[in-house]
C-alpha cells in the first residue's frame, strides 16, 4: 500500500490567490457581526453556496472553509453544519476571528465571493484581496519562483532550496511575511526552505500569482524543463 | 540382584545423546499486535554442541548447547508518522500560541518489512539437567492375538525406551546481532523508498529530510528506547515468548518423543537358525532400571516370565 498523499500537493507549482489550489489559503476577517452568504466557484461549474454567521457570542476565532469539501457536500467538514432552512454549510466565527479558505485536496482552481446578506455588499472577493486579507502560501518544490501581482508593480523572486537530509528531522524555519505595496513586493527577493510558510499582506487590492520558473532538481538531479513562458495576450 | 546389567561408558552415552540431539528441529511462527505496531516471525532452529557430563547424583547435565537459528524472518508493520507541510501560524495570539493556522498537507501510511535475519541470532541452552527414565511402550497396533514373532514381523513390537527427562532447561536470552539491527533499518529505508517510488526525487528527499534519520523513525514508531537489536531481542525472546517455546520444545522432545535408547520386548538374544531354533529366541525384559554415575550409564533388568 503506497503512502497516502494528494498528488496535487506534489505537482502544484503555481499558486494563484484568485484561483485557489492546494498549498495556498486565503484569510479574511469579518469584523461586522451578521449573516454572510458565500459562493465558491471552480472553473465554469455552478457555484456552491455556504453561509457564515459572524456572531460576537461565538468562541470560534478560526473557521476553516475547505472549498472542495463544500462542493462535494461533505457536511463533516469542520465547522460545517447544514440547517433545515439552508442546505449549504454554515460556519460560525467571532467578529475578531478569521475565516480560512483553503483547498485540502484535488485540482482546486476555486474563486470565493462572500456578501453581507443584510447590507448586500461584497465583503470578500478572492480575486481582489484587500488590506487586512492574508494569503498563506507553502512552496515545497525546490526551485526559483516568480511572484507577480495582477495590480502591477515589479515581480518578486522566491528561491526554494533543495532539501538536505541531515542528522535531525528537517523543520521549516519561521514564516516569512511579504508586503504587497504599490511599489511592488517587500522583500522582493526571498530565500526559503521547502515548506517554509509565506504570508502575503496587502496594502493595495491584489491578486498574487506564484509560478515556478526554474526547478531545482538537486545535486545530480535530472534537469526538468522550465515551465513554458506564456505569451502575453494584448488587452482588448 | 538383577538378571541383566548393561553399562554404557561416558563416551558411548555421549554418542547416544548426540544422535538424539542432532535430530531436534523446531519450527515456529506467530504474529501479534503490540503497542503501535504489529509483528510476526517465522523461525527454524536446531541444537548443536554442548558439554555433557554424567553425575553421581544419578543425573546428566549438558551445558552451553547451541541453539542454531537456521532461518529467521521477522515482520513488522507500523504507521509512518505523519509528515506534514503547512500548518504554520498565520495570526499569532498576542498572549500565547496561535490564533489562525494554515492548513496542513500530510503524508502517511503503513510501512511493512520482513527482513531475513537468518544467521543473525544466537542463543544457547546454558544448562539442561536431566535424569534417565525407562518407560514401557505398549504398541497400540499390536493385536491381542499376535505372538511376539507376529508383532515383530508386523513391526508392532512392544518396546522398552529410555528417555532423558529434563529436570530443568535454561535458555539464555536471545542475542540478536548488531548487524540484524542494521538489516532491519535498511529494510525500513527500502520500504519507505518503495512506497515513494512514484514520487519525484525532490519529494523523496524532502520527505526523507522531514523524517530525519531512519533509525530515529523506527525508534519513534516502535517506542524503542535502546538499540534496534535489543528491541528484536525482546520482541522474539519475551514478547513472542520464544525462550519459553524453546524450553518447552526441548523438554518435550527429550522427555516424551525421542528416547535415547530403545529396544523391543521381548528382546531377541538369538537369531533364528535352521539347525537349532527355526524361530528367533527372545526373552521378556522386566523391571528395567537406569542409573547414572560419573563414569557410565548402567541399565539393569530382570528376565521375566
Amino acid at each position: 500500500m503506497p503512502l497516502t498523499i494528494d498528488p496535487h500537493v506534489l505537482t502544484q507549482t503555481t499558486l494563484d490567490s484568485g484561483s485557489l489550489t492546494v498549498l495556498a489559503a486565503l484569510i479574511h476577517s469579518f469584523p461586522e457581526p451578521g449573516q454572510y452568504r458565500g459562493v465558491a466557484t471552480q472553473g465554469t461549474s455552478p457555484g456552491t453556496v455556504f453561509f457564515i454567521s459572524v456572531d460576537p457570542n461565538s468562541p470560534a476565532l478560526q473557521a476553516d472553509v475547505d472549498l472542495p469539501a463544500l462542493q462535494n457536500g461533505r457536511s463533516s467538514t469542520q465547522g460545517c453544519s447544514p440547517t433545515a432552512v439552508e442546505p449549504g454549510c454554515h460556519f460560525v466565527v467571532n467578529p475578531r476571528g478569521h475565516v480560512v479558505f483553503f483547498v485540502s485536496s484535488g485540482a482546486g482552481g476555486f474563486t470565493v465571493k462572500v456578501r453581507n446578506v443584510n447590507a448586500n455588499v461584497t465583503s470578500f472577493d478572492s480575486q481582489q484581496l484587500k488590506p487586512g486579507d492574508l494569503l498563506a502560501a507553502t512552496l515545497i518544490r525546490p526551485g526559483t519562483y516568480s511572484v507577480t501581482n495582477a495590480s502591477g508593480g515589479p515581480p518578486a523572486q522566491v528561491q526554494v532550496a533543495y532539501p538536505t537530509i541531515g542528522n535531525t528531522p528537517f523543520r521549516p524555519p519561521d514564516t516569512v511575511t511579504i508586503q504587497c505595496t504599490p511599489n511592488g513586493f517587500s522583500p522582493a527577493s526571498i530565500a526559503l526552505q521547502p515548506g517554509q510558510g509565506q504570508i502575503y499582506q496587502f496594502a493595495i487590492p491584489s491578486r498574487i500569482k506564484i509560478e515556478l520558473i526554474k526547478p531545482d532538481d538537486g545535486p545530480g538531479g535530472t534537469p526538468t524543463p522550465a515551465a513554458p513562458k506564456r505569451k502575453k495576450v494584448p488587452a482588448t | 540382584m538383577s538378571h541383566i546389567t548393561v553399562a554404557a561408558s561416558g563416551r558411548a552415552f555421549q554418542l547416544l545423546f548426540n544422535a538424539v540431539r542432532d535430530n531436534f528441529k523446531l519450527s515456529s511462527s506467530d504474529s501479534g499486535k503490540f503497542s503501535g505496531f504489529t509483528a510476526n516471525y517465522s523461525v527454524a532452529l536446531h541444537l548443536a554442541g554442548g558439554s555433557l557430563s554424567l553425575n553421581d547424583d544419578n543425573s546428566i547435565e549438558v551445558k552451553d548447547m547451541d541453539v542454531v537459528w537456521d532461518s529467521l524472518t521477522v515482520g513488522v508493520c507500523f504507521t509512518l508518522g505523519q509528515v506534514c507541510v503547512g500548518g504554520f501560524c498565520i495570526v499569532p495570539d498576542p498572549t500565547d500560541g496561535c490564533l489562525v493556522r494554515a492548513p496542513q498537507y500530510c503524508i502517511g501510511g503503513p510501512v511493512c518489512i520482513q527482513p531475513d535475519l537468518s544467521g543473525q541470532v544466537t542463543s544457547e541452552i546454558t544448562d539442561l539437567k536431566a535424569r534417565l527414565v525407562p518407560l514401557y511402550f505398549n504398541n497400540p497396533l499390536r493385536k491381542p492375538t499376535d505372538s511376539d514373532v507376529d508383532a515383530e514381523i508386523a513391526g508392532h513390537s512392544n518396546r522398552w525406551q529410555i528417555f532423558i527427562d529434563p529436570l530443568n532447561v535454561d535458555v539464555s536470552p536471545v542475542d540478536v546481532s548488531a548487524t540484524a539491527g542494521s538489516l532491519f533499518e535498511k529494510a525500513v529505508n527500502d520500504a519507505i523508498d518503495n512506497l515513494m517510488s512514484s514520487f519525484p526525487q525532490w519529494a523523496k528527499d524532502l520527505i526523507k529530510a522531514i523524517l530525519g534519520p531512519i533509525v530515529d523513525v523506527i525508534k519513534s514508531a516502535l517506542n524503542i528506547a535502546g538499540d534496534i537489536n535489543e528491541f528484536l531481542d525482546d520482541l522474539l525472546g519475551n514478547q513472542f515468548g520464544l525462550l519459553a517455546i524453546i524450553e518447552t520444545a526441548v523438554a518435550q522432545y527429550f522427555a516424551r518423543n525421542n528416547p535415547i535408547y530403545d529396544f523391543e520386548d521381548p528382546f531377541q538374544i538369538l537369531d533364528p537358525s535352521a539347525a537349532n531354533n527355526p524361530i528367533p529366541v527372545k526373552i521378556p525384559i522386566r523391571n528395567l532400571a537406569v542409573n547414572i554415575n560419573s563414569k557410565e550409564m548402567v541399565v539393569t533388568a530382570d528376565v521375566g516370565a
